[in-house]
């Protein structure tokens, strides 16, 4: 939206009534100055008011300045150095490390290594934090070590959600997984779509014969379109999760159980460093009370994470606490739900009593945010710092934060912890410093790579793509306060103007479906209407995506509902626009309802290429070709005025197919011109449609065939246009099955092309 | 969609979906927005009715519409003061070749080059009534005090009639060098090599950015009128008077209006031309493209460092004079040179201080600094409007007329205005004179702002009106536009004295008030021109880069 700035000291009519007011302060000053030049009142009001002239402008120049230091640093110190981390490369997996040595587990991991040799897959299961992690990662490692895998072809993703409070679901899964090895993200959660990124996939791995390990999985949705298409034969997949997936994979699945005492005990003792008692020690007592340790261990019900964080508070530098206070703080506690969240309370309580005032409430916020897996940028400016946030080592050092990827995130045991440690006014208090500095932060991000999808289209793919997963639990949270929420909306809606554009240029219709869903029944809730209604044609933008013309004219109907109530008439006109626009885009696909489309945008007179184009396609519809013409010739010379390099190839492409109609070779020069534009800021839909247009012309044209095979309009032989239909075809396919369109009209292209080729 | 353009060819026909803001063009908030442009328009009309004024003096004769013109051209010092505006823009344009071969040369000085900018960018932001000042000290006759004389010896007059103009070119030289050295620089910098032919010669392009330089310059040498004022002795001032001169003279010595009408009308033809013509070659020749062409792979040339070391010290000289003489004591500098040892103290700054500086420079301070505000409240809306909501045929005949309006001489409008602001009780006052600078500056504030809106890529139609301020492409043309607009009305001299008069107080006025007696009075105007040339010498080093792009469309010297 083009949203006036909302700063009152940088409004125009701010400035313009100061320096009026200083001019008339001045006149006023030297007119009294003057003309009461004889009488004392006059000489001194006049001389005060001159005085007044040329000290209220450095005075306000100040004040002002002063005000635009205090708002730069409210928004934008913490982000004076981009903390982002480097987005991972593209196509380029997650390279694998050598795992720590397991404590024990050697009957799991061998049985485990055998299934997934027998089978090609293996589950590992249990429940949460008895260390399946531990044993996957083992597995694995026994794969590369005693059967040949090469590591560089071992793989694993953590692929615990970056939502504090749900899983991923299957299209975003396999949206991370894929993607990292250059396979089109699937944008709809269909068998077909999903089972074709799991066959490609499959094939990567078969070819270097590696491993994928797929770690933290929570439900078996996640996971289960990938095992239906994984063979037995192998390559290796070793599943990790929780006990569910037991169904999805019975046949090869290995349970782990919780840990012995002996091995706690094992644990405990290497953790904390000790010696390993000699044989005749074990019948002498230590300086520790084995009925204490064995009580502490006891409380860990088997669980090597509790063991370990329990060992760090008795072991870390500086710490006075012993096992029995532990114990004793155990036995503090009241009746709790879940024993196991008494061990974690007992540490938290430990542990939050050392932390500074600041690493004591950062952790507060990181467990009330609806987001996690943080980058250290957006946690300084959450804590309102530059340069490296203290507080985040401190809680790092004391384990309490988990560094994955330059990735920070609090584990879930110590987030429900602190939730039922803390009141919900204390929560809230947390959450209305913590999500708005967060939200502006990710704003002045999304803004900034928004603007560059055109201009440096390869990193802002990759900050994109690296990043949305941080920005989708946003809009699916759910917000108690409808305060905070009223504060956050506008961030919200600025990152989703910019999600909108990176999933407009991907095809992404289920994340753009989710993501406006999400603020759209934000914006209602907290009665901006003009955001919903903003929402609801982008949700009607993400069905015609998918061909749901009927969803999409629904969510249509809503936005107009919502639009004519927006009391600002400038919000108000510029979203009967964009409705407008998206109602003639609905009738350009289904192709039907195309004059009554025209005649509804005609009223628009907006000076934006995109309309023009519009009108243009609408013109060039109903067979009115040279007032299309007319049209996308306006558009290309606003484009070109306005650097929007999309729509300027956008409208030569057009041009191109009005000409088609009687300069097949002219158009030709035209779809080149396009694809090169649409090449160089990688609109790939864009490239597929100039590829399938010429590949399609070339195949009914020798001409434009001769034009395009030796650049000269010179007729080729029937053989050569069609070897030549072929490449243009062939690359407008893959571009098109990558983005999941329709490939319908360049596959009958394609055969006539290869018909041709093997009858001549 | 899919449409059927020829037999057998079926083509796949997509709309496109708006992803910003777009420019709703509504009738009715359309009328709102014109609002935007009042303060805009307001200043013009304070700028156009008394040009229509002085128009209507000068059409009014004994012989209609003719009658003054008529009896212009028959006047001898008319007649000669139009020639040496001729030999003016002479000069002005062997400025120009000389500006164009320094910037050429320039390339093949390395690191060296920057330090030569500072120095030769500096006098741009001295006044030209301080400049003459300086260079009619170095120029001064008696050995004694005259650095040129002291060196070559008594015998060559240098302020006298035979040498004068010698003087007068120096000063403007030194005033507009680094100017045009600058601007040439980025141009040379930006057109990456390209050659054009000129007889045998094949030289480097400065591309769109010669069009501005020749331009500005040719302007300023028709309107030149404080340097010769002040540089020329009283004497030797009939040999060297300018149109505008002229007309000044002639406004004081008789209550005609006709005559000095007709003088400004002519003036004004004249520049409005020049303007109209450079316009149309910066319209045919192509946008400037932001792409600086690294030096660092240019061949350095051993003789680099002499040259930029005596070009710089050369240019460095007056400076030198200017600061040498203020540190003497009233009567030493005005009996004995700068380089003498007698007097060496703070005398001149403590007298002018006691007397009448320190008020001037608030003066200067109150209406520099609001004349700036008053143009940018009124440009940034009214470019706006120009750039993205007037209708564009509209657009352009404003942008012409604002063209012309740019380089109207003072001339033209000071008269009616003058008695206006008399007529008011506002004679001497400084809000006037700031709403006055104001409209003046206002013209070409707007083109400037424009082009640069114009120039900076924006997507899918135009920003918000109040983010102006804020976007990185816009920045540096508003910087521009205020520090060029603070300068002019700082160093001014021309619009506070034949408007206002010198009750203004402004601080150039009031260095020609003194540098009456200058032969006395040396100490205290070089204390004063000191004082006054520190805050726009300071405020152009500190931003000359960014004024430079933002004039040039964005190509950082």
């Amino acid at each position: 939206m083009n949203r006036p700035e909302r700063e009152w000291f940088r409004r125009l009519p701010v400035l313009m009534i100061a320096v009026v007011t200083w001019f008339v302060v001045t006149v006023s000053g030297e007119l009294i100055g003057n003309q009461a030049n004889d009488t004392t009142a006059g000489q001194t009001l006049g001389r005060y008011l001159l005085l007044a002239a040329i000290v209220v402008a450095p005075l306000f120049l100040l004040g002002w300045m002063a005000l635009e230091l205090v708002e730069r640093r409210r928004r934008r110190s913490p982000l004076a150095t981009d903390e982002t981390p480097p987005p991972p490369r593209l196509y380029s997996p997650p390279v694998w490390y050598r795992p720590p040595e397991l404590c024990d587990r050697e009957h799991e991991v061998g049985k485990a290594t055998e299934l997934v040799l027998v089978n090609g897959i293996v589950a590992v299961t249990g429940e949460r934090d008895v260390g399946t992690s531990a044993v996957g990662q083992a597995i694995t490692q026994r794969l590369i070590d005693d059967h040949g895998v090469d590591s560089r072809a071992t793989t694993r993703f953590d692929l615990r959600s970056r939502s504090a409070s749900a899983p991923d679901d299957a299209v975003t899964t396999a949206g991370r997984v894929v993607s990292a090895f250059g396979i089109a993200e699937p944008d709809t959660g269909d068998d077909a779509v999903l089972g074709r990124a799991a066959r490609e996939l499959v094939g990567v791995f078969r070819a270097s014969d590696g491993t994928l390990l797929l770690d933290n999985v929570t439900t078996p949705d996640q996971v289960a379109w990938l095992v239906r298409e994984w063979p037995v034969t192998g390559p290796h997949l070793v599943i990790v999760g929780e006990t569910a997936l037991e169904e999805l994979v019975g046949h090869s699945t290995i349970r782990v159980d919780e840990m012995s005492v002996t091995d706690m005990r094992e644990l405990w003792r290497v953790a904390r460093k000790a010696p390993k008692p000699k044989w005749y020690e074990r019948f002498r007592r230590g300086h520790e009370p084995d009925e204490d340790v064995d009580e502490l261990l006891g409380a860990c019900l088997g669980r090597p994470r509790a063991v370990l964080a329990l060992a760090h508070e008795v072991s870390r530098t500086g710490s006075t606490v012993t096992v029995r206070d532990l114990v004793a703080e155990l036995h503090r506690e009241g009746p709790v739900t879940g024993t196991l969240e008494r061990v974690w309370r007992a540490v938290l309580t430990n542990v939050r009593a050392g932390l500074s005032d600041d690493a004591a409430w950062l952790l507060s916020a990181l467990a009330s945010l609806p987001v996690t897996g943080l980058i250290k940028g957006a946690i300084a400016a959450m804590l309102g710092v530059s340069g490296d946030p203290t507080a985040l080592e401190e809680l790092r050092i004391r384990n309490l934060v988990e560094e994955v990827d330059g990735r920070y995130r609090l584990p879930q045991e110590y987030r429900r912890a602190i939730e039922g440690t803390t009141s919900e006014e204390e929560r809230r208090a947390v959450a209305a410093r913590a999500l708005p500095a967060l939200l502006r932060f990710y704003r002045y991000f999304a803004d900034l790579w928004g603007t560059r999808l055109e201009t440096e289209p390869k990193d802002a793919h990759r900050w994109f793509e690296e990043s949305e997963p941080s920005f989708r639990p946003l809009y699916l949270a759910t917000y108690t306060d409808d305060e905070l929420l009223a504060t956050l909306l506008d961030d919200l809606s600025a990152i989703a103007d910019a999600l909108t554009r990176w999933y407009l240029r991907e095809w992404m219709s289920n994340a753009m479906l989710v993501v406006n869903s999400g603020l759209h029944d934000l914006a209602e809730r907290v009665g901006w209407l003009d955001v919903a209604a903003l929402a609801a044609i982008r949700k009607a933008t993400a069905h015609r995506m998918v061909l749901r013309f009927g969803d999409a004219v629904k969510e249509l109907d809503s936005a107009r509902t919502h639009l004519e109530q927006v009391p600002k008439p400038q919000f108000q006109s510029e979203l009967d626009a964009r409705e407008r626009v998206e109602r003639a885009l609905v009738a350009i696909n289904r192709g039907t309802g195309l004059t009554a489309a025209r005649t509804s945008l005609s009223v628009l007179q907006a000076q934006s290429p995109a309309v023009l184009i519009n009108t243009g396609v609408l013109h060039l519809a109903d067979g009115l070709l040279s007032e299309a013409l007319q049209y996308l010739v306006r558009a290309e010379k606003l484009a070109r005025d306005a650097s929007d390099h999309g729509s300027l190839a956008h409208s030569i492409e057009l041009q191109g197919v009005v000409l088609s109609h009687w300069q097949i070779v002219e158009a030709v020069r035209y779809w080149h011109r396009a694809l090169a534009t649409f090449t160089r800021i990688r609109e790939e839909q864009g490239v597929a449609r100039c590829r399938q247009h010429l590949g399609a012309v070339a195949l009914i044209d020798e001409r434009a065939a001769g034009q395009l095979l030796r650049g000269t309009p010179e007729p080729v032989t029937r053989r050569e246009a069609a070897g030549v239909a072929i490449a243009y075809l062939q690359h407008a396919k893959t571009l098109r099955v990558r983005h999941n369109q329709d490939t319908s009209l360049v596959d009958g292209y394609l055969a006539q092309a290869r018909g041709r080729m093997s009858a001549e | 969609m899919r449409i059927e353009t020829s037999p057998h060819l079926v083509l796949e026909v997509v709309g496109r979906e708006l992803t910003d803001g777009i420019a709703v063009a509504r009738p009715v908030h359309r009328r709102r927005q014109y609002l935007w442009g009042l303060p805009a328009m307001l200043l013009t009309a304070l700028l156009v009715v008394p040009m229509v004024w002085t128009f209507g003096w000068a059409l009014d004769a004994n012989v209609p519409i003719v009658g003054n013109f008529r009896a212009l051209f028959m006047d001898p010092a008319a007649l000669r003061a139009a020639w040496h505006s001729l030999v003016w823009v002479a000069i002005a344009l062997a400025l120009i070749v000389f500006g164009y071969c320094v910037a050429v040369l320039s390339q093949h000085v390395g690191r060296l080059w920057r330090l030569l900018l500072y120095v030769l960018i500096l006098p741009f932001g001295v006044s030209a009534v301080v400049s003459g000042a300086v260079f009619r000290l170095i120029f001064d006759p008696n050995p004694e005090r005259g650095m040129v004389s002291a060196i070559l010896g008594r015998g060559a007059t240098w302020l006298g009639p035979d040498l004068i103009w010698w003087v007068l070119a120096s000063a403007f030289a030194w005033s507009w060098l680094g100017f045009v050295v600058v601007l040439f620089r980025a141009g040379l910098d930006s057109a990456g090599g390209e050659k054009f032919r000129l007889g045998r010669l094949r030289l480097p392009k400065a591309g769109p950015v010669t069009a501005i330089v020749v331009l500005t310059v040719l302007v300023a040498a028709i309107r030149v009128f404080d340097l010769v004022l002040i540089a020329a002795p009283g004497s030797t001032q009939d040999d060297v008077v300018v149109v505008g001169l002229q007309w000044w003279r002639m406004t004081t010595r008789s209550a005609d209006t006709g005559g000095p009408a007709a003088l400004a009308v002519l003036l004004f033809a004249v520049v409005a031309t020049l303007s109209v013509t450079g316009m149309r070659a910066m319209r045919a020749s192509n946008r400037i493209d932001p792409a600086p062409v690294s030096i660092a792979d240019r061949r350095v040339t051993r003789w680099s460092g002499p040259l930029v070391g005596s070009v710089g010290l050369v240019w460095f000289m007056p400076v030198v004079v200017l600061v040498m003489t203020a540190f003497h004591s009233p009567e030493s500098a005005g009996t004995a040179g700068f380089w003498r040892f007698e007097g060496f103290g703070l005398g001149s700054f403590v007298e002018a201080g006691a007397t009448w500086l320190w008020p001037a420079v608030a003066g200067s301070f109150l209406i520099a600094g609001l004349a700036t505000a008053l143009v940018l409240m009124a440009a940034v809306p009214f470019a706006y409007l120009l750039t993205w909501v007037v209708p564009r045929r509209v657009s352009r005949v404003v942008t012409g007329l604002l063209a012309i309006l740019a380089v109207a001489p003072v001339q033209m409008y000071a008269g009616p205005l003058g008695a206006a602001i008399a007529e008011l009780g506002f004679a001497g006052a400084r809000a006037p004179l700031a709403l006055v600078h104001a409209a003046a500056g206002l013209p070409f504030a707007t083109l400037v702002l424009r082009t640069a809106f114009l120039a900076a890529p924006a997507r899918n139609g135009r920003p918000a009106l109040d983010l102006m301020w804020r976007l990185g492409p816009y920045r540096s043309t508003l910087i521009a536009a205020g520090v060029l607009e603070f300068l002019l009305v700082w160093n001014d001299f021309i619009v506070g004295f034949l408007i206002s008069g010198q009750g203004a107080s402004p601080v150039a006025l009031l260095v020609w008030g003194e540098g009456r007696q200058f032969a006395t009075a040396a100490g205290t105007v070089t204390a004063a021109a000191v004082v006054s040339a520190l805050v726009p010498v300071t405020l152009l080093l500190v931003t000359w880069r960014r004024v430079v792009a933002g004039l040039t469309g964005g190509i950082e010297p």
